[in-house]
C-alpha cells in the first residue's frame, strides 16, 4: 500500500466497529524476533481482602471494648489514628462501609451484580457491632470520623433545634444514595465523598477545595460529616437505639454534678428531665394526635414532590444522559457531536433502543423518587412525633442514637477519674509490693 | 435489690423483642446477600470494543497520572514502518523526531526489528492514557494499541471516576483474577 | 486541667511553645496553600498537551518543511513542555503533602496546647422545666421550617430550574409536522414490493425502466405547461430523487452541511429536512471533490419505511419516513479520485454500500448495514480500486444478486451474506456506469472502449458467468446503458446515442443528439427519456431505429437521472425539483 494513500485518509477516525482489525497481517519475521507478550500487573491480592475484614472485625471489637469496658479515651484516640492510617491512608478509603451502602443496594435490586463477599461484610459488620455495642464503628474505626475527630480544635455548640433540622439532610442523602444505587445510576456517596481526597492525596482542584473546607469546618464543628450528612450514620443511629450495650458517662451512679454537661462536642449528652408540667399534658396530647394525623399528608406530599422531581433526578442516570445527548444532537442543527453521541454511533445500537432504555429509566425514577419522597415525608413526620413525646431521664446520659462513643465525656466524670485513680494506685501498690 | 416494677419489665420485654427481630432481619438479609456474593473481588477494566479513545481517561482519573495506560497487543500489530499510532498525520519524516510523534509524552518507543518492520513499545511511566495513539492505530492500523486500567496503579475506587465520565460506557467490573481485557485474546 | 495537654504538663511555657509551633505551622501552611493556588491556576492555563506555541510551530513546519532550525526548535520546545508537565505534577504532589503536613502541625499544636479543646462550663442554673418545653418547641418549629424550606426548594428545583436535557422525544416528529406523519413501520420491503416504486438510483433493479404507461411527453417550463409543481431544493447535489408512494427524497450538501429532504409528491411541499452531521471537518477540507460529483453525488435509497443517504465525506445516515434519525455512521473520508459518487441500494433489511476507494485495490469493500439499527450485517473486501459505479440488486436467472462493476471486474454477491457468487474480468478504467440486466445477460461498460455482455446461468442458488460478446466503440464514461430486451442503448456525454442488439452485440444505429449528457437514460412506455445537462429532455422511440418524438425543456442545468412514477416524471435540476405531469 502506498504511503500517500494512507496519508490522504489519515485525518479521520473511522467510527465503525470492526473495521479496525487486521488491516495489515502480522508479519512473519526472518530474524528470529519473538513477539513480546503484554504485561499484566496483577490486581490486589485476594488475601488482602481477608486482612481488611479481619482488621475491621478486630478494630470494631477493640472500639467496643475501649468504649464500654476499658473506658479509655486515649485508647480510642490511638485506635482512631490506626484506623485513619489503615483504612484511610493505606487502603485509600475504599472500600468503606459507608460507600458499601451503594453496592449492597445495587446488589439487592440488580441480581446481575454479584457483590464481592467482603463488601457485604464491610456493610454488615458495623451494623452488627452497633446492634450489640452501639456506634463502635463511628467511635474508632471509621477513617472519615477519625480524621474529623482528631482535628477538632474548638467546638462550637450547635443548638439542638438546628442539629435536628440539619439531620434531615443526612436522611435525604441516604434516600438519594439508595435511589441512585437501586436504579444502577450512580454511587453518589462515593462520588461526593468529601474527605477521600486526603486519603488518596490526589484529587481534582474542586474536590480538594471541598475536602479542605470540610476539614476546616471540622475544626470548629464536631464531626460535621458524621452528624449532618453521613448516610451510614443514619442507619447506625437507628440500630444503636436498641443496642444491647450503651456507652455510659459514669461508671457508677450519676451524682448530677453537671461536670459532663458540656463535655460532648457533638451535643449527644442528654440532661436529666423533670416531670412534664401538667399544664402541658393536654396540649401535648393534642399536638401528638395532630402530628399522627398529619403523617399520611406528609407522606403523600413527599411522594408528590418526589414525583415532580423525578425528571431532574433521572438526568444523572447515564442511560438518560445518553438519550438526551443523542436527542439534542438530532434535534438541534449544528449541535456539536459529543463523545457520547460518537460512541453511541460507533456502537451500532439503534436510537430506538437508547430512547426506550432511557424512557424505562425515567419511569423507574418516577416510581423510585415518589417512594423516596414518601419515605422522607415519613421521616419528617416521625421526627416531629418523636419530638412531641416526653421522655423521662433521671441522670446525665449519652443519647442512645447520637452518641459516637468517642469517650470524651469519661474524663469529665469525677466517678470515672476516681476509679481510674484507685486502679492506678492499686497497680502502683502491686508494683511496690512486687519489687 | 429492689424488685423491678412491672411496667419496666414490660418495656424490657418489648425492647428485647424488637432487638431480636431486628437482629434476625439483619441476619437474614446478610445471609441472603452473602449467599449471592462472589468470592472474588471485582476490579474496573475498559472494554476495548467499546472504547472510543476520547481522552477522558487521562483527565478524569482521581490519580494525577491516570491508572489507565496504553497497552500493546503485539500479536495483533502489523509492525508497520508508518505506524499511524506513532506518527502524526502527514509526518515530515518517519523518524523519532518529536514533531513527528503523535504521543504528547513520547511514551512510545520505536525500535527497528528487521526490514521493513518496527516494534512499538509503550514506556508505561510516561504514558498518560490520553488515547491519541489508540485512535490513530484504530483508525488506520490493526487496532493493536488500546487502553487498559493498570492494576498496579489503580486505587480500586468503589465508583471509578473515569467510568462516570466514559462516553462509551466502556468501563466494567471484571473479576480480579482476570483483570485485563486484552485485545485479540479469546 | 488535663495532664495530656501542654499546659497541663509543662505549664505556661509548654502552652507558649505549642502556640508558637502552631503559628509557624499555620504560616507555613498558608504560604504553601497560596503557592499551590497560583500553581493550580497556571497549570490549568497552560496544559502542555495543547500548548499554543507548539501547535503554531508545527503548523509552520508543515508550511516550510525544509526549515531545519524550526524542526530543531520544535524538538527542544516539545521536550521542555513535557519536562515541565512532569515537574508540575511532582510539584503539586509535594506541595499537597507539605500543605497537609503543615496544617496538621498547626492543628495538632493548637489541640496539644490545651487552650481550646474545651467548652465553657455552664454557670447559671436554669429553670429546667421551662427549658425542656422551650427546647422541644424550638425543635418542632425548626423541623417545620426546614420541611417548608426543603419542600419549596425541591418544588422550585423540579419546576423552575432549566433542565439539562430533554427527556421527551417528539421534536423530530414535530419537525415533520408539515405533512401527516406516517406510521413508523419496522418491517422490511420484499423484492416484489418495489416494482411500482422508484426506491433507488434508476428505479427498481437499477434498470432505469418505469412500468407505467401514462408518462408525459410534452411539457415546457416557460409556459408552465404540464409542470405540476416546482420546488426549490435548499442544497445542491448531483444525486437523483427517489420516490415511494407520495414521498420524494433528495439529498444535498455543501462543504459544511449535508441534508436529506423529503417532498410531498402531490404538492411539492418540503415536509422535512434531515441533517447529517459532518463527522470529520478537518479531513473534509482536504478531500478530492470534482465539479462532476460534488458533495452529494450518491443517490439515497428508500424502502417506504426509511430513507438512507451517503455523502461524499463518507457520512451515512438513515432516517425514518418522518425524518427521525435512526442512525448515522462515518466510513471515513474516502480516497476517491473524483469524489465518492456510488449510490446506495438495498436488499430486504440491508442497505448496501459499494465502498470502492483507494487508487489501488486493498481498501474497497461492499458493506451491508442493517436498515433499522445501522449495524454491519456483513462486509466483503473487493479487489478493486476506487470506482464511481453503483451497485444494483437484480434478479438474474431467477437468483437475486448484488451486481457491481469496477476495474477490472464485474462481481456478483449473494445479497444475504455478501458471499461472492462470481467475478469476471471484463471492464477496465474509471468505471462510473452501473451494470444492468436484460434477458438474463449482464451488461457493463468500459469507458471509451467497449460494451460487454455477460451471460449468467443459475443453478441451485449459485451463478456462473461467461462473456457472451463485446462490442467496441466510443462508449460513454458517465451514463449507464439501458435495455428493453431486444435492444440496448448507450448514450455518451457528447450526445452520441448508439443502439446494439442484445442477442449478438451488432450495432443497430447511432445518432448524434447535439447535446451534453450526464444523466443516465430511462425507458418508459416504450420511449427513451434522455435528459441533457441543459434541462432538455429528448424523447425518442425505444426501437432499433432512431425516431425522435420530441424535445421538452425545463431550462435549468440537470445532472441527475430523473425518477418516474405513475403519470409523472420528477426531475432534479440544479436548484429546483420539478414534477412533470398533468395538473
Amino acid at each position: 500500500m502506498s504511503r500517500g494513500l494512507v496519508l490522504s485518509c489519515m485525518a479521520v477516525w473511522v467510527a465503525v466497529n470492526g473495521f479496525a482489525v487486521q488491516r495489515f497481517p502480522p508479519p512473519e519475521f526472518d530474524s528470529g524476533y519473538s513477539i513480546p507478550t503484554v504485561t499484566e500487573p496483577a490486581a490486589r491480592g485476594e488475601w488482602l481482602a481477608f486482612l481488611d475484614v479481619a482488621v475491621l472485625v478486630a478494630a470494631l471489637g477493640l472500639a467496643a471494648w475501649l468504649s464500654l469496658k476499658k473506658r479509655s479515651r486515649k485508647g480510642i484516640v490511638a485506635l482512631m489514628v490506626f484506623s485513619l492510617l489503615y483504612f484511610g491512608f493505606w487502603r485509600r478509603g475504599c472500600i468503606c462501609p459507608i460507600g458499601a451502602i451503594g453496592n449492597v443496594t445495587y446488589a439487592l435490586f440488580d441480581h446481575a451484580y454479584a457483590i464481592p463477599w467482603f463488601v457485604t461484610a464491610f456493610f454488615f459488620l458495623p451494623i452488627a457491632a452497633a446492634i450489640f455495642f452501639g456506634r463502635s464503628f463511628c467511635a474508632g474505626v471509621c477513617p472519615l470520623g477519625a480524621l474529623q475527630d482528631i482535628v477538632l480544635l474548638k467546638p462550637i455548640r450547635i443548638p439542638v433545634w438546628l442539629e435536628s433540622s440539619l439531620r434531615l439532610a443526612a436522611w435525604l442523602y441516604l434516600s438519594l444514595a439508595v435511589l441512585y444505587a437501586a436504579l444502577g445510576s450512580a454511587f453518589i456517596i462515593c462520588r461526593y465523598d468529601p474527605l477521600v481526597a486526603f486519603f488518596r492525596f490526589t484529587a481534582s482542584p474542586t474536590m480538594w477545595t471541598v475536602s479542605i473546607l470540610t476539614l476546616a469546618l471540622a475544626l470548629f464543628v464536631g464531626r460535621p460529616y458524621c452528624r449532618f450528612l453521613c448516610p451510614l450514620g443514619i442507619i447506625l443511629r437507628q440500630v444503636s437505639r436498641i443496642s444491647r450495650q450503651q456507652v455510659t458517662i459514669t461508671p457508677d451512679e450519676c451524682i448530677h454534678c453537671r461536670l459532663c454537661e458540656d463535655a460532648c462536642p457533638f451535643g449527644a449528652i442528654q440532661k436529666p428531665t423533670e416531670e412534664w408540667p401538667t399544664s402541658e399534658h393536654a396540649p401535648g396530647s393534642r399536638r401528638l394526635l395532630l402530628y399522627i394525623l398529619l403523617l399520611p399528608v406528609l407522606i403523600a406530599g413527599g411522594a408528590a414532590l418526589g414525583y415532580l422531581a423525578h425528571p431532574k433526578l433521572a438526568a444523572l442516570d447515564p442511560a438518560v444522559e445518553l438519550a438526551g445527548e443523542v436527542r439534542q444532537f438530532q434535534n438541534e442543527q449544528g449541535h456539536r457531536m459529543s463523545d457520547e453521541v460518537q460512541a453511541f454511533q460507533a456502537s451500532g445500537i439503534s436510537m430506538e433502543h437508547v430512547y426506550r432504555e432511557a424512557d424505562d429509566k425515567v419511569h423507574q425514577f418516577a416510581i423510585g423518587a415518589s417512594l423516596a419522597g414518601g419515605w422522607m415525608g415519613l421521616v419528617a413526620g416521625g421526627s416531629l412525633i418523636l419530638n412531641s413525646v416526653f421522655w423521662r431521664r433521671h441522670s446525665y446520659e449519652p443519647h442512645r442514637s447520637g452518641c459516637l462513643a468517642c469517650g470524651r465525656c469519661f474524663n469529665a466524670c469525677p466517678h470515672h477519674r476516681m476509679q481510674n485513680r484507685i486502679k492506678a494506685e492499686k497497680i502502683m501498690e502491686a508494683g511496690i509490693r512486687g519489687s | 435489690m429492689a424488685k423491678t416494677p412491672d411496667h419496666l419489665r414490660r418495656r424490657d420485654f418489648l425492647r428485647d423483642g424488637i432487638w431480636a427481630s431486628v437482629l434476625s432481619v439483619l441476619g437474614a438479609g446478610a445471609a441472603s446477600l452473602f449467599a449471592r456474593s462472589r468470592r472474588e473481588n471485582l476490579v474496573w477494566q475498559i472494554d476495548p470494543a467499546k472504547c472510543i479513545a476520547c481522552g477522558n481517561c487521562a483527565t478524569h482519573c482521581v490519580l494525577n497520572e491516570s491508572a489507565v495506560k496504553c497497552v500493546h497487543a503485539y500479536a495483533m500489530c502489523g509492525y508497520c514502518d508508518l505506524c499511524t499510532g506513532y506518527f502524526v498525520p502527514e509526518p515530515k519524516a518517519l523518524t523519532t523526531a518529536a514533531e513527528n510523534q503523535l504521543c504528547p509524552r513520547a511514551a512510545i518507543e520505536r525500535t527497528y526489528v528487521e526490514d521493513p518492520y518496527f516494534q512499538y513499545t509503550i514506556r508505561e511511566p510516561l504514558c498518560n492514557g490520553c488515547g491519541k495513539c489508540v485512535k490513530g492505530c484504530g483508525a488506520f492500523g490493526n487496532g493493536s494499541l488500546f487502553l487498559q486500567v493498570r492494576h498496579d496503579r489503580c486505587l480500586g475506587c468503589n465508583e471509578c471516576a473515569i467510568a462516570v465520565a466514559c462516553p462509551g460506557r466502556a468501563f466494567k467490573r471484571v473479576a480480579a483474577s482476570a483483570p485485563y481485557l486484552i485485545k485479540g485474546r479469546a | 486541667m488535663d495532664r495530656e495537654t501542654a499546659i497541663g504538663r509543662y505549664g505556661i511555657a509548654g502552652y507558649q511553645a505549642a502556640i508558637g509551633t502552631a503559628i509557624v505551622g499555620g504560616v507555613f501552611a498558608v504560604v504553601i496553600a497560596a503557592l499551590l493556588g497560583v500553581h493550580l491556576y497556571r497549570y490549568h492555563v497552560t496544559d502542555p498537551r495543547d500548548a499554543a506555541a507548539l501547535e503554531k510551530m508545527k503548523e509552520q513546519a508543515k508550511a516550510y518543511p525544509a526549515d531545519q532550525t524550526l524542526s530543531q526548535e520544535i524538538v527542544v520546545l516539545d521536550a521542555r513542555l513535557r519536562r515541565d508537565q512532569l515537574a508540575r505534577l511532582q510539584f503539586l504532589k509535594r506541595g499537597t503533602f507539605l500543605l497537609v503536613g503543615a496544617a496538621a502541625l498547626c492543628v495538632g499544636a493548637l489541640i496539644w496546647s490545651g487552650g481550646y479543646n474545651r467548652l465553657p462550663l455552664p454557670c447559671q442554673r436554669v429553670d429546667r422545666k421551662a427549658e425542656q418545653i422551650t427546647t422541644a418547641r424550638r425543635i418542632r418549629t425548626a423541623l417545620t421550617f426546614s420541611l417548608v424550606i426543603a419542600a419549596s426548594g425541591s418544588l422550585f428545583w423540579s419546576l423552575y430550574t432549566p433542565a439539562k436535557m430533554k427527556l421527551q422525544n417528539g421534536d423530530a416528529d414535530k419537525q415533520a409536522a408539515g405533512g401527516p406523519a406516517l406510521e413508523e413501520d419496522r418491517s422490511f420491503a420484499a423484492m416484489d414490493e418495489i416494482v411500482n416504486q422508484w426506491p433507488c438510483f434508476r428505479g427498481p433493479q437499477g434498470l432505469g425502466i418505469s412500468p407505467f404507461k401514462d408518462i408525459p411527453i410534452d411539457w415546457d417550463s416557460a409556459g408552465g405547461k404540464n409542470i405540476k409543481w416546482k420546488s426549490s431544493i435548499p442544497l445542491e447535489g448531483h444525486s437523483s430523487p427517489v420516490v415511494w408512494q407520495n414521498r420524494i427524497y433528495v439529498t444535498g450538501a455543501n462543504a459544511d452541511q449535508q441534508q436529506v429532504f423529503c417532498f410531498d409528491a402531490d404538492t411539492g411541499k418540503l415536509l422535512w429536512t434531515g441533517d447529517v452531521a459532518v463527522a470529520d471537518k478537518t479531513g473534509r477540507a482536504d478531500m478530492n471533490i470534482s465539479e462532476d460529483t460534488g458533495y452529494a453525488a450518491s443517490t439515497p435509497v428508500t424502502d417506504g419505511r426509511r430513507v438512507c443517504a451517503i455523502f461524499a465525506g463518507g457520512d451515512i445516515a438513515c432516517f425514518t419516513v418522518n425524518g427521525r434519525l435512526l442512525w448515522q455512521k462515518s466510513l471515513g473520508i474516502p480516497d476517491s479520485m473524483y469524489g465518492y459518487a456510488s449510490s446506495l441500494t438495498f436488499y430486504e433489511d440491508a442497505v448496501i454500500v459499494q465502498w470502492d476507494v483507494g487508487s489501488e485495490p486493498g481498501q474497497s469493500r461492499l458493506i451491508a448495514f442493517d436498515w433499522q439499527t445501522g449495524q454491519i450485517k456483513w462486509q466483503t473486501p473487493r479487489p478493486v480500486p476506487n470506482s464511481w459505479s453503483s451497485p444494483t440488486v437484480a434478479r438474474v436467472a431467477g437468483i437475486d444478486c448484488v451486481l457491481t462493476a469496477a476495474s477490472p471486474f464485474v462481481i456478483a454477491y449473494e445479497p444475504k451474506t455478501g458471499r461472492e457468487m462470481f467475478k469476471i474480468e471484463s471492464v477496465e478504467g474509471d468505471i462510473a456506469s452501473t451494470p444492468i440486466v436484460a434477458d438474463n445477460r449482464i451488461f457493463a461498460l468500459e469507458p471509451y472502449q467497449k460494451l460487454v455482455a455477460i451471460e449468467a446461468t443459475g443453478a441451485s442458488g449459485n451463478l456462473t458467468a461467461a462473456i457472451a460478446w463485446q462490442a467496441d466503440g466510443a462508449m460513454p464514461d458517465i451514463c449507464s446503458p439501458i435495455a428493453d430486451g431486444p435492444y440496448i442503448w448507450t448514450l455518451d456525454s457528447g450526445g452520441e446515442l448508439s443502439c446494439y442488439k442484445v442477442a449478438d452485440g451488432s450495432k443497430a444505429f447511432s445518432a448524434s443528439l447535439k447535446l451534453q449528457f450526464e444523466a443516465s437514460p430511462s425507458l418508459a412506455a416504450g420511449r427513451l427519456y434522455l435528459l441533457s445537462t441543459t434541462g432538455t429532455m429528448v424523447i425518442a422511440d425505444a426501437a432499433g431505429a432512431y425516431k425522435e418524438i420530441g424535445r421538452c425543456s425545463i431550462n435549468e442545468p440537470c445532472f441527475a437521472t430523473p425518477a418516474f412514477a405513475e403519470g409523472r416524471i420528477y426531475i432534479r435540476a440544479k436548484t429546483n425539483l420539478f414534477c412533470i405531469g398533468a395538473k
